[in-house]
């Protein structure tokens, strides 16, 4: 990589921030062709310019928020989303726009009608299609800079290795509860922190699990006696609620991830949106 | 004597909902098990029960003044 940073340089353009800071920075066109003419992946080049002082302009409204290190590391990062609905899609979505350098996304189903009032993934000529597909595509064309690794599978004990692999955090977009716990159980066995969130209606709650967390017996009892489903399977799942619980699971993704903010560790963050209402409580 | 407490239903709970849920009447005492039989709340409805904040279970003893949060179990998704 020894002329890349020379590129690089070559390419930059001085620019200001809307307060009027100056920056240097590299456009997405520029990356690509720095990337087409060395061999090196986008994301290296995007890393390459960051340690340059020069932040790609993809990522230039995440920066004073975020510092270019912290770039550095979402780009360094592998996240695991399990489940690809109305939470996984918009999840997905968002860590993609945000510059998390690796997905590992699985979904074993097909887009059906009832998908498409929340589903980002979903389209009408999609509809039968599988979910993990849409996905990947989907992603690479909001940022191929993003290392996309798609299973088209149901989550299990058995495809875990492979869909956690690398994962600094797993994200629960499920859509039933057994399945949660099993994922909470290998999530924990691996030492992956556990974001998990669940909505039904216009209500959701989001909390972020710890391998030494009690976790999800703290939201819904014992596992052996636990419902297969929730009260979503009375109140539907609303476009405006999933995607505003799947945005700040992303929030304690991203808090996880660079070791900032409150995170809800034995912590409930509800939201009913009917009574706009946003707490956090206590799991212990 | 009655002392009085707050409760907040979410989502399904709500048709549990008594008359002025901001202010209920207790006799002290009561745990949250007792004071869910009297509202018809079934025993298996939920475990996700929070007074003033904090998760308790259902046979957490409430004296009055407490704010009572009463949770379904959701997962969708």
């Amino acid at each position: 990589m020894t002329n890349i940073p020379a590129k690089i340089k070559k390419l930059a353009k001085q620019s200001t921030f809307p307060d009027g800071e100056p920056y240097t920075g590299i456009s997405v066109a520029n990356t690509f062709n720095i990337s087409d003419e060395s061999g090196y992946s986008q994301r290296e080049i995007e890393i390459c310019a960051l340690g340059e002082n020069i932040i790609p302009e993809r990522y230039i409204r995440n920066m004073r928020t975020y510092t270019l290190e912290e770039q550095v590391l979402l780009l360094k990062s592998t996240v695991s989303i399990i489940g690809l609905g109305g939470l996984g899609g918009a999840v997905s979505e968002i860590l993609a726009r945000g510059g998390v350098g690796t997905l590992n996304i699985a979904d074993g189903d097909c887009f059906e009608d009832s998908n498409l009032n929340r589903q980002l993934f979903s389209s009408e000529e999609l509809l039968e299609k599988p979910k993990a597909d849409a996905g990947a595509k989907r992603i690479k064309a909001i940022n191929s800079s993003i290392d996309v690794n798609h299973f088209k599978t149901f989550f299990d004990e058995e495809n875990a290795p492979e869909i956690l692999k690398n994962a600094d955090v797993v994200v629960d977009c499920l859509d039933n509860l057994s399945i949660r716990f099993t994922l909470e159980e290998i999530a924990k066995k691996r030492g992956i922190p556990f974001v998990s969130a669940a909505v039904a209606g216009s209500a959701g709650h989001i909390t972020t699990i710890f391998p030494e967390d009690p976790g999800l017996e703290l939201i819904y009892g014992n596992r052996r006696n636990v419902p297969h489903k929730g009260a979503e399977t009375s109140l539907g799942c609303l476009p405006h609620t999933v995607t505003t619980i799947a945005a700040i699971e992303c929030s304690e993704v991203f808090k996880v991830l660079l070791k900032n903010g409150a995170i809800l560790k034995n912590q409930l963050l509800v939201v009913d949106l009917m009574d706009n209402m946003i707490e956090v409580y206590k799991l212990l | 004597m009655k002392n009085f407490v707050s409760l907040n239903f979410v989502s399904t709970m709500k048709k549990f909902m008594p008359e002025s849920p901001g202010k209920y009447p207790i006799n002290p005492g009561v745990t949250v098990k007792e004071l869910f039989a009297e509202l018809g709340i079934p025993s298996d409805a939920t475990k996700l029960v929070f007074i003033n904040g904090v998760r308790k279970d259902t046979e957490y003893i409430l004296n009055g003044g407490e704010k009572v949060g009463i949770f379904p179990p959701l997962s969708g998704g």
